[in-house]
């Protein structure tokens, strides 16, 4: 392979809706070697068969402190085994979670990409997580505007 | 067939129980088969499940006539997807549905650009229902590209540090 291979990708979104709008990026990491990070078996299961290597987390949400541990320190762990560069997160709260973990005790690139379904402001994760981001975009452009350092480039859906 | 679905990580009871008085009362003499998660009342008049692995998700949304379901982005980006007619109910936090109010705010804005139906309230919804298998939904024009340029060059400048 060229050295192109060499960059390491984590990608990581909640099944459902958050999954949906972060695959269909998937062509921008298409030249790299990535691995995937989702919260339901049958979500994982079918990134599994179609793109490649998986890791299933809890899935959890603001009211779920002791979930939310669970799924930091499952992050924590796969950050531990997997040579990462970059973590693209689709949301919600455990890619939040990857996303500060990634950062904060890794150091890694983080691009996050905030669910079309926030209309008025951004996900509470996504508003957590663009701390911690390098890249943030957002799919509508009033969204962005309210924020520093959040991108609006158009919807992926 | 009339899908119903409403997520796995809340139940959504007042939803679930509208389509069951739907159907109860005549409003809709369609089959109808509901995805409901870990909502407590369980509909009387139609067949149900917990749970839907993602095939089997995706393939009762490509089967459906039309589908009723809370204001998800997965549900309606699946709809569009197989251009089906989508009525939303979208959850509201003052009923505990869901942690903040957003699904209104999607509702709506998908229901403005023609791209779903939406019901907020059960007279809503009944007269909603019965015109449902007629609505055209709009199909999404997006930029994807944009974003997936923007991504790879990131990545690009990224990949040329490491080297």
């Amino acid at each position: 392979m060229s050295e192109r291979a060499k960059l390491r990708i984590c990608v990581i979104a909640s099944s459902g809706g958050h999954l949906a709008q972060l695959l269909s990026l998937k062509e921008s990491w298409r030249d790299y070697s990535a691995y995937y990070v989702s919260t339901s078996k049958s979500g994982a299961k079918k990134i599994l068969d179609d793109y490649g290597r998986y890791y299933t987390v809890t899935d959890t949400g603001r009211s779920y402190v002791f979930k939310s541990l669970c799924t930091a320190f499952q992050c924590f762990r796969i950050l531990l085994k997997e040579k990462t560069d970059v973590i693209i997160s689709g949301g919600s709260a455990p890619g939040c979670l990857m996303s500060i973990i990634g950062k904060v005790f890794f150091r890694k690139r983080i691009i996050w990409l905030d669910s079309i379904a926030n209309i008025k402001k951004m996900s509470l994760s996504g508003r957590i997580a663009r701390h911690f981001t390098d890249i943030c975009i957002c799919q509508w452009e009033e969204v962005a505007r309210k924020y520093k350092n959040v991108q609006y480039l158009g919807t992926v859906i | 067939m009339i899908f119903l679905t409403v997520g796995t990580l809340y139940p959504f009871d007042r939803l679930v129980e509208v389509v069951d008085q739907a159907v109860e009362k005549g409003y809709v003499r369609d089959e109808i088969f509901g995805q409901i998660g870990n909502t407590m009342n369980k509909p009387r008049n139609f067949p149900y499940v917990d749970s839907l692995e993602m095939d089997a998700y995706e393939r009762h949304i490509r089967e459906a006539s039309a589908i009723i379901s809370h204001a998800g982005m997965g549900t309606i980006t699946t709809a569009l997807r197989y251009k089906k007619p989508l009525l939303v109910m979208p959850r509201e936090k003052k009923y505990g549905e869901i942690v903040n109010d957003h699904q209104i705010h999607t509702a709506e804005a998908f229901a403005k650009s023609g791209h779903v139906q939406v019901a907020r309230t059960l007279a809503d919804f009944a007269a909603k229902i019965v015109e449902l298998k007629f609505f055209v939904p709009t199909q999404r024009r997006c930029n994807r590209e944009a974003i997936v340029t923007f991504i790879k060059q990131y990545l690009g400048t990224v990949e040329k540090c490491k080297c």
